[in-house]
């Protein structure tokens, strides 16, 4: 593990960009000698990925000390979670929960740039992965397919589907990279591919860019105005710099196009669209689905599963209610009898978009403890002191609802991954 | 998640204890009771690893709290068996003291099908855990078990369905042991979900013994022991118009409210429905 | 062939600040950008040049039988408007005096002011006797141009050459455009442009029994590019901007001039002969850094970069060029421009570049285009670039430093992300004009002749990379790819808003460098842009803000 080249990572004078990337790519090359098992120890990454030394500042008395980033973070977030919220609350939008998308890799040869480590495909995959998962979860209803570009024509890697596993392992397989990178050809498949979907679906592309130019074999703008007729929505992530054309893509259809400043901005940018956006109401049009709850079978019954035509007991899969079929995992498709079969916490699972937690004001100070206002001291989900050791009094948020201080971790936790406020639970409303 | 705990045997147990007095006016088993055999049951916990940590919250009919934490100042170095008990017992006594102030001034309707706060509880006990994930690589490995007697409140379905999901992106078991008389729905999903443990006890005088083997070790050691298993768990929804399980129905693909036969009109949304949907069997669907 | 100075209309390179205003009150305010009103360019348009083949033209045409016949045809049947004719022009002269302003009065090559407000001199007033003095006149610059040696003089001592040899003296000289005018008009003659050359003689013949200073009369026998071959050239050129400007001074109460390439800014009231009331010179708020510049001296391999002459053919500074396009053009996205010292550059340089592979290297990353003397050309290249920036191929545009692109064409949002100056763009020095005009500014005004160089130099740099800029919310970046841009005395003259952004970590670039910094600088750009700006305070207002300002401004 520690090869002889091992220090070239280690101890580099940051004085200029040239020297700090002269020495990146050294390593790069003393990588791709040792052969593919060399991965960088984690005290060599944070030297080359993280440069920590550049989250120093000085305080008053003139002592090192890292960057409070706390407080940065929680207003970012706070302004996001804002905006998310304005946008809903503005007009009677719903959120499109049941999503039939498609993710778009770009396989051409920009996508073997060494900028991120160790190559933007690598990351792509590995956080389309992460991504995939985080989808599934949120979103248990819905479906993913993934398409790849590569010289210039697009393939379609996996079929659209419910369940990440297949997913998963396409993009796990070995990716190449070569050639031109075509955003009419992948928007054309798409569109062909989306049309097949049920009206009920809100239909959505999601296309990870590295390349900085498209050559395409037509007019783009025509095959645009077919998606926007289609009401697909597409979405940009692009990796390198900001191009007109997806820009253009991403107003005329209603997505959102960024750019990704590193690989942990990508990875943030990615999640975000994990979580269903404000959808119009006419892109999809109001249905209702006719959906099996699946028990599971008695323990003594012995058959033959639908899905990967294994024997199977009867009590490690599902037995379809209408055509008694067995099938393995929940959510799926019926194969014999095309019934959609989940289970109730699928359901629950995207009951929250439909009732989120309202955004919690900001306290700047405790002080005057004001009559009649409860908590103060303390935050009341976590009972952590809102006291820094330091005697500064730190900035909370506060329910508007049942009054209740918490401190700004436990805000991002209730609003990202809870959903429920602990204040107005424990709480027992008049009207039940 | 190997690297960031102590050793794979420390523990943080939060305990949520249900105090509901409307039960536990009628329970089989007298509530001073109860309560001592859950003291020894913490105390054991502490003497187990000196790095163990245990939280013990209150779930009341109009409000939670927390009643003990081993961690704080006032409770470290001695183990004094007498100076918990007493202490919690105070907290315990205030807090239903206050929760009974609480339910009268509100002017609810409660009765002996009141329900808990259990969604309450469980969140707190979540914002607790992420507290201790938050302070460094090394912490206990955290799981939550829940004392319930009180019956499942239907109001709380959603909010109990958020902590169990939650609970589960973070890998913290729930473990339930009910010391009421009937099932809970809410718990056995889960427990099920987040590979917690499900126990009804059968003789509840010996409830002390029913915790010590089941719900004291750790997760690591669980692995090796044999522990009782959830039979099977009934995933079949229930409709939104008459509360009936059904195992075939239909969801609005608006706001997925389950119905159990075609209407034109969601009653949770408003949204419309344009055409009927072709159906394959024009039999009646099959209720339970 | 109206001989006349424009007010220029070509759009600066950066939103216009205001740096002068003096005046008296009439009905307008005029604004209008510097650089035509005392570069070379507008002090040449005063300027008059006569080459040898029209010279004979010419003559043919005086001397020419269609003239003649056509005098003599109306002589026979029309004595009366003949008459008639003299009468006008007497008259004429008489009105124009209370002529209303119009514009007509830009038709004729002298100012206004100093057009003789006298009776035509008897020599002249018949037509034939107009004609003869014509013919010697063109007799004698024929004559002029058999020299074999340059030479340089001054007006009056070519006048005193004309008395002496042809005998026309300077009044019947400062006649000459306003007898041919009225001649023209008499016998009707529709067809100006077959006689456009008798009427550039006759201009030149006006404008230097007018002036007696401010101008130069250069004779050169042949082209300096090409000795062999004998090409006589009379020019006469101005080297005096303030005459182009004293009309617009006379006309108009107030004259703003506005200009992103004002700099030195104490060097215009100079030039042009007036007091400014106000000058000031602006910085621009920005909220992010949206300009980029970057001074490149070297490319990836340290050697250093330069259009200097005895460099430019070097195949190591070629190739390092090259090379800096094509990292470009695989980092920045949509439109690239570059602007070249001069068209026979350009041609060399991408010759080689196509020998040596890059050009084909870089048309897999974008395609290329490239200005032509021709307008047709390169409009419908330019229109074709933009096709591509906008549909997602890239382009890249190669243009010259003081072509018509670069002081006419925008090149803002995705049409520009970076423009790449290759060189510095210094005016042909061997130019006889130049070299006058140079010994005028340093007789006149005192100013050296390589300071003035440089300056003209940076200035024309500085417009080049200009184009690309049009708003606060737009951003791209700028390369100077010559060593020679890292003196101080050399960047020192790059206008404040270029050098308010170019910091120390961007000067003495190597290639690789260079491209770091452009992608995290477009990485940066690409983020959501907060028109707020963060103090709060607007940098971009609308026009309710501008109302409510005024209203602050005249309740205070």
């Amino acid at each position: 593990m520690y090869g002889g080249g091992g220090g070239g990572g280690g101890f580099n004078a940051p004085s200029t960009a040239s020297g700090r990337r002269r020495n990146q790519e050294d390593e790069e090359e003393e990588e791709e000698e040792a052969g593919e098992g060399r991965v960088l120890e984690a005290w060599e990454r944070a030297y080359a990925d993280d440069r920590s030394w550049e989250a120093l500042q000085e305080d008053d008395s003139g002592l090192l000390r890292p960057i409070d980033t706390k407080t940065l973070v929680h207003a970012q977030y706070r302004r996001r979670l804002l905006l998310r919220s304005a946008a809903t609350a503005a007009a009677r939008i719903q959120k499109g929960l049941i999503r039939y998308l498609y993710i778009v890799i770009d396989l051409s040869r920009a996508a073997s740039e060494m900028d991120y480590r160790p190559s933007r495909m690598a990351v792509v995959a590995k956080h389309a992965e992460a991504f995939i998962r985080e989808f599934f979860d949120q979103n248990p209803l819905s479906h993913v397919g993934i398409v790849t570009i590569k010289d210039g024509i697009c393939h379609r890697l996996t079929e659209i589907g419910g369940s990440p596993e297949s997913q998963i392992k396409a993009l796990m397989g070995k990716l190449e990279c070569s050639g031109d990178s075509s955003l009419q050809n992948a928007l054309e498949l798409v569109h062909g591919y989306l049309d097949q979907v049920p009206s009920y679906g809100h239909k959505e592309i999601l296309i990870l860019y590295s390349a900085l130019n498209t050559c395409d074999p037509g007019d783009i703008m025509e095959t645009i105005e077919k998606c926007k007729k289609s009401k697909i929505r597409c979405s940009i992530i692009g990796l390198a710099a900001e191009i007109f054309i997806c820009k253009h893509i991403c107003e005329e259809t209603g997505g959102s196009y960024t750019i990704a400043l590193d690989e942990s901005h990508f990875k943030e940018l990615l999640l975000e669209h994990a979580p269903p956006s404000p959808a119009i109401a006419e892109y999809a049009a109001a249905n209702l689905i006719k959906m099996g709850f699946p028990q599971r079978g008695a323990e003594d019954l012995i058959s033959i599963c639908s899905c990967h035509k294994k024997i199977k007991s009867g009590a490690e899969g599902y037995i379809c209610p209408r055509c008694k079929v067995n099938v393995c995992e929940l959510p799926t498709e019926c194969r014999t009898c095309g019934l959609t079969l989940v289970s109730s916490p699928h359901l629950a699972r995207s009951y929250h978009h439909l009732f989120p937690v309202q955004p919690f004001d900001e306290v700047s100070s405790i002080y005057p403890n004001k009559l009649g206002q409860k908590g103060g001291q303390k935050c009341y989900g976590c009972q952590q002191s809102f006291i820094n050791p330091d005697s500064q009094s730190s900035l909370h948020v506060r329910c508007p609802k049942c009054n209740q201080h918490f401190c700004l971790d436990c805000d991002i936790y209730i609003h990202e991954s809870l959903h429920n406020c602990p204040g107005c639970e424990s709480q027992r409303s008049s009207s039940s | 998640m190997t690297s960031k705990v102590y050793s794979d045997d420390v523990s943080l147990a939060v305990v949520v204890v249900d105090t509901n007095p409307f039960f536990w006016a009628s329970a089989a088993l007298p509530f001073a009771d109860f309560f001592a055999h859950l003291i020894h049951y913490v105390n054991s916990l502490l003497l187990l690893n000196h790095l163990n940590h245990v939280v013990v919250i209150a779930t009341g009919v109009s409000s939670c709290t927390y009643i003990f934490d081993s961690s704080d100042a006032s409770a470290s170095g001695s183990a004094d068996v007498a100076a918990t008990f007493a202490k919690a017992s105070r907290k315990i006594e205030e807090f239903i003291a206050q929760d009974a102030r609480c339910t009268a001034s509100n002017g609810s309707v409660a009765d002996s099908n009141s329900a808990s706060l259990l969604s309450g509880a469980l969140s707190l006990a979540l914002c607790y855990i992420q507290r201790v994930f938050r302070s460094g690589t090394r912490h206990p490995q955290p799981r939550i078990l829940c004392l319930q007697g009180s019956p499942d409140g239907p109001e709380q379905y959603v909010a109990v369905m958020n902590s169990i999901f939650s609970a589960q992106r973070s890998m913290v078991p729930i473990d339930s042991c009910i010391v009421g008389a009937q099932d809970s729905a809410f718990l056995q999903q889960a427990s099920y979900i987040t590979s917690g443990v499900y126990l009804k006890p059968q003789e509840l005088s010996g409830l002390f013994q029913y915790l010590a083997a089941v719900f004291a070790t750790d997760l690591h050691s669980r692995t090796f022991l044999r522990l009782p298993k959830t039979l099977g768990v009934d995933f079949r929804a229930s409709c939104f118009c008459h509360k009936k399980t059904i195992d075939m129905g239909y969801v609005c693909s608006v706001c997925l409210s389950i119905f159990c036969k075609y209407h034109k009109k969601c009653s949770t949304c408003g949204s419309e429905f344009n055409r009927v949907m072709p159906d394959l069997n024009s039999m009646p669907d099959q209720r339970q | 062939m109206p001989i006349s100075w424009s007010t220029a209309t070509s759009t600066c390179s950066t939103p216009r600040w205001p740096a002068s205003c003096p005046g008296r009150c009439r009905r307008s305010v005029s604004s209008c950008s510097t650089r035509h009103t005392t570069s070379i360019t507008s002090a040449l348009r005063l300027s008059v040049s006569a080459s040898a083949s029209r010279r004979w033209k010419a003559l043919n045409e005086t001397c020419g039988a269609s003239r003649k016949r056509l005098i003599g045809r109306f002589k026979a049947t029309d004595a009366n408007r003949l008459r008639a004719e003299y009468n006008r022009l007497v008259d004429g002269l008489a009105q124009r005096g209370n002529l209303p302003i119009s514009d007509a009065w830009l038709a004729n090559p002298a100012l206004p002011d100093d057009i003789l407000k006298e009776a035509v001199p008897g020599n002249i007033r018949r037509a034939e006797h107009f004609l003869a003095v014509l013919r010697r006149l063109v007799r004698f610059l024929d004559g002029r141009l058999e020299t074999e040696t340059v030479e340089n003089e001054m007006p009056v001592s070519f006048v005193a050459s004309i008395h002496s040899q042809a005998g026309i003296d300077q009044k019947m000289l400062r006649f000459c455009y306003d007898r041919l005018h009225s001649l023209m008009l008499t016998l009707e003659i529709t067809d100006t442009d077959e006689f456009m050359h008798i009427q550039t003689i006759c201009d030149f013949a006006t404008l230097i029994g007018t002036y007696t200073r401010g101008f130069s009369i250069i004779t050169e026998p042949y082209d300096e590019r090409m000795p062999d071959i004998r090409d006589p050239v009379i020019q006469l050129s101005c080297h005096d901007a303030s005459l182009a400007i004293q009309p617009v001074f006379d006309r108009f109460q107030t004259v703003v001039i506005t200009s992103g390439t004002l700099s030195p800014i104490d060097l215009y009231p100079r030039l042009l002969n007036f007091n400014p009331v106000i000058s000031r010179s602006f910085t621009m708020s920005l909220t992010r850094d949206c300009i980029c510049p970057m001074v490149l001296t070297r490319g990836s391999d340290q050697l250093p970069v330069s259009t200097k002459f005895d460099m430019r053919s070097d195949p190591g500074v070629v190739r390092n060029y090259g090379r800096l396009l094509l990292e470009m053009s695989s980092a920045v996205p949509d439109g690239i421009v570059c602007f070249f010292v001069s068209y026979s550059y350009m041609d060399g340089i991408v010759n080689s570049w196509n020998e040596m592979g890059i050009l084909q290297d870089i048309m897999q990353h974008k395609l290329v285009f490239i200005e032509t003397p021709d307008v047709v050309e390169t409009t419908l290249a330019l229109d074709n670039y933009r096709k591509a920036c906008d549909c997602g191929r890239g382009a890249i545009f190669f243009s010259v430093a003081r072509g018509k692109v670069a002081e006419g064409i925008d090149f803002d949002r995705h049409y520009g992300r970076l423009v790449i100056m290759f060189g510095v763009p210094f005016q042909y020095t061997l130019s006889r004009i130049l070299l006058a005009r140079l010994e005028y500014l340093r007789e006149t005004f005192q100013i050296k002749e390589g300071d003035f160089l440089t300056f003209d130099a940076l200035r024309q740099a500085a417009q080049c990379v200009g184009r690309v800029i049009r708003s606060k919310a737009d951003y791209g970046m700028m390369i100077f790819a010559d060593k020679r841009y890292s003196r101080h005395d050399k960047r020192s003259k790059l206008p404040g808003w270029i050098l308010s952004h170019l910091h120390d970590a961007h000067l003495n670039l190597s290639t690789d460098m260079a491209l770091h910094i452009a992608r995290e600088f477009l990485r940066r750009m690409a983020q959501p842009y907060d028109k707020m700006g963060s103090g709060g305070n607007k940098t971009l207002l609308t026009e309710e803000d501008l109302q409510n300002m005024a209203q602050d401004a005249m309740e205070m």
